[in-house]
């Protein structure tokens, strides 16, 4: 977790806020340190987290967990980190036969044109509720990341009604107890019109989005791009709509630097 | 409990250092700057080191191919090559030349490599001890540059130096445990089109073989292995994936999601046995730039060749010490926050009778022109003046 992002979110490290739909997008560079930001901070508040992880195994983010100071492992145990492997269930999906054990894998709609992600929903559901099949306590549910989904060959229109189910389900409302954390991809340089339309899509359900790009003007040592912030105003009219903020960004290897745009140490 | 046995042999304290986590010793790799990663050498060392040492066990590394995708093969044999001299058991598979092609012509290793790393081992170091003494004076600024080649035989068991005039002997090549995967031997021609799912069979039968070697080699790291056994790496090189030899079909926009997919699966392999793959893909081959981006991101590590060959860059004089450009797109991020960072992104590689380097592109130094600058040249600039010396029409008072 990386206190100066809390900081400029407006988060409290000790009590994440609720009701929130996190959207982070990257270009032309990889925004997945923010995934692992988000994890550990919910981690650390105490939530129930759901990581329903497509691009990384357990390994991955249990050894970032340790370096951003959360037992993940630990976490499992308890009951506290629910983890749906994606990568798993996609070989499964690819290797086995039509017959054996097809009806269990969520991601069965990979081989089977006709399904659809409603299993990989139902999975979800058993994870983060309880009996009644509402939220029990604070739930966040993590999705690293949509944009695999697209890959594989799901239709925009599959994955866009997966996450309003998820939506509906987590953060319906600002006052609700969930919270939903996503990444997807859209690379500015190329027009890849799935990816484009899944961003709109979870752009305009979003309250807050962060556009991590690649800088501009080219590959850095020193600044690995910057974080536009973009907190969208749902609730009341009379403020303005939307309200932004832009940053550049340092990765470092256990924690990641924030600093206004042209402020960088090696800059200045 | 720890106190009284310490006491009991002789007053040894028992403060025991905490023991970092043991990283496998398994001959040909090497843990990463960052340490907890598991690195095994390209067998270009020049690459290797710009990559941030070496591939990252349990991580697919890509190599888009250049337009005639003869770099691309070069890289693949030197994979292989340094397989054969780490004794790594490997794992080949084409589609276009059989394996055993691949196979026949591997570089030789240079011979005297590991005899005089023992020797030299003591003698480099000193001489490095005092290079780094020597500050420079003049060009001070070069001091932080770091050399782009390590020197020969720096490391005996990681990373050796081969030559491409010679071919590696067969009894060699024969040392290595091999598994060849050609894809009109493993699944006929009549097949290929028979699409029982949505799903491209050659890719679905390459997977499987891939994951029979990996079970049958023990690589599999999610089943506990027995003990005695010494452990190794497996090395995937998959040549020329997703050519029009693989069944894959470009449509201009529509591109089937059997390829992605195929790597998604690879990755869930990958990630639980001690594995490192090699992909060459002819991307320039698709239309679609994003289909392109999507195999990207479901790669690790990402790089691109661009040859000169038959392009405007050949006559190019800027570029004439090199054969080719090569990109780095995105370096495997596995077990980390951050990725392996370099120092620039400008890179060339360049082929010469023996050995394949890759460099940071330079440009050559310019020789020609300056002899067009009056000044520049002895001759004139002494003549000049001595002319205007007993000119009368002098314009200025400093001329005389």
């Amino acid at each position: 977790m990386f206190t100066e992002l809390n900081v400029i979110l407006g988060f409290d490290h000790l009590k994440p806020p609720k009701g929130q739909f996190v959207l982070i997008s990257d270009s032309l560079t990889d925004g997945s340190f923010l995934i692992h930001h988000f994890l550990s901070l919910y981690i650390k508040g105490g939530w129930k987290v759901c990581l329903l992880a497509l691009a990384q195994s357990f390994g991955h983010y249990n050894t970032v967990g340790q370096k951003l100071g959360v037992h993940l492992t630990q976490a499992r145990e308890k009951g506290q980190l629910r983890f749906v492997d994606g990568l798993n269930h996609s070989l499964q999906a690819y290797t086995s036969t039509a017959e054996d054990g097809q009806d269990k894998n969520p991601l069965t709609c990979l081989r089977d044109k006709k399904a659809t992600l409603r299993p990989l929903y139902d999975l979800v559901k058993t994870h983060v509720c309880g009996e009644e099949g509402v939220l029990e306590g604070p739930t966040l549910l993590l999705v690293d990341d949509l944009s695999v989904l697209l890959s594989l060959g799901m239709s925009v229109k599959d994955v866009s009604d997966f996450v309003h189910y998820c939506r509906v389900l987590m953060c319906p409302s600002q006052q609700s107890q969930g919270a939903m954390v996503t990444l997807v991809h859209k690379d500015a340089d190329v027009e890849d019109e799935e990816y484009s339309s899944l961003f709109r899509h979870m752009a305009y359900h979003s309250t807050v989005h962060l556009a991590v790009e690649g800088l501009s003007s080219g590959y850095s040592r020193d600044v690995h791009g910057q974080v536009t912030v973009t907190f969208r105003n749902v609730l009341d009219p009379s403020q303005p709509q939307t309200r932004k903020r832009r940053l550049q960004y340092k990765v470092e290897e256990r924690n990641v630097s924030f600093f206004a745009p042209g402020t960088s140490r090696a800059v200045l | 409990m720890a106190a009284s046995m310490g006491r009991g042999r002789g007053g040894v304290t028992s403060f025991q250092k905490k023991a970092r986590a043991k990283t496998l010793q398994i001959p040909g790799t090497r843990p990463s700057s960052q340490g907890n990663q598991l690195l095994v050498s390209t067998g270009v060392p020049s690459l290797d080191h710009i990559i941030g040492g070496g591939v990252v066990v349990g991580t697919v590394m890509l190599v888009e191919e250049d337009s005639f995708g003869s770099y691309a093969r070069l890289l693949m044999k030197y994979f292989m090559a340094e397989g054969i001299m780490t004794h790594h058991p490997l794992l080949l598979s084409s589609a276009e030349l059989h394996p055993k092609q691949l196979l026949s012509d591997l570089p030789a290793p240079v011979s005297d490599d590991i005899g005089k790393a023992a020797l030299n081992q003591e003698e480099v170091s000193l001489e490095k001890n005092v290079q780094k003494e020597a500050t420079m004076k003049i060009a001070w600024r070069y001091q932080k540059l770091r050399t782009e080649q390590p020197e020969l035989g720096a490391f005996s068991q990681f990373g050796h130096y081969y030559d491409l005039s010679k071919t590696m002997s067969s009894e060699m090549r024969d040392t290595a445990p091999t598994r060849l995967f050609y894809l009109q031997d493993e699944l006929p021609l009549e097949k290929q089109g028979v699409w029982t799912s949505i799903t491209n069979p050659a890719y679905i039968k390459l997977l499987q073989s891939i994951q029979d070697v990996v079970k049958e080699g023990q690589f599999d790291l999610s089943v506990p292995q027995p003990k005695d056994v010494p452990r190794t790496v497996l090395r995937i090189g998959l040549h020329s994936l997703g050519s029009p030899l693989w069944g894959e079909q470009d449509s201009g926009s529509s591109h089937d999601s059997s390829l992605p997919h195929f790597l998604h699966a690879l990755r869930a392999v990958l990630r639980t046995s001690l594995a490192a793959c090699l992909i060459t893909i002819p991307t320039h081959l698709f239309e679609d730039m994003a289909f392109t981006r999507r195999l990207e991101k479901l790669c690790d590590s990402v790089i691109r060749l661009e040859s000169f060959a038959g392009s405007e860059k050949e006559q190019n004089p800027a570029y004439k010490d090199y054969h080719g450009l090569l990109y780095i797109k995105q370096l495997s991020q596995a077990n980390s926050l951050l990725s392996y960072m370099p120092d620039c992104n400008d890179f060339a590689f360049k082929l010469r009778r023996k050995k394949f380097a890759v460099e940071k592109l330079h440009l050559p130094p310019e020789l020609q022109d300056s002899q067009q600058r009056e000044q520049d040249d002895p001759v004139a600039a002494l003549k000049t003046p001595s002319a205007s010396c007993f000119n009368p029409s002098v314009k200025s008072k400093l001329d005389f």
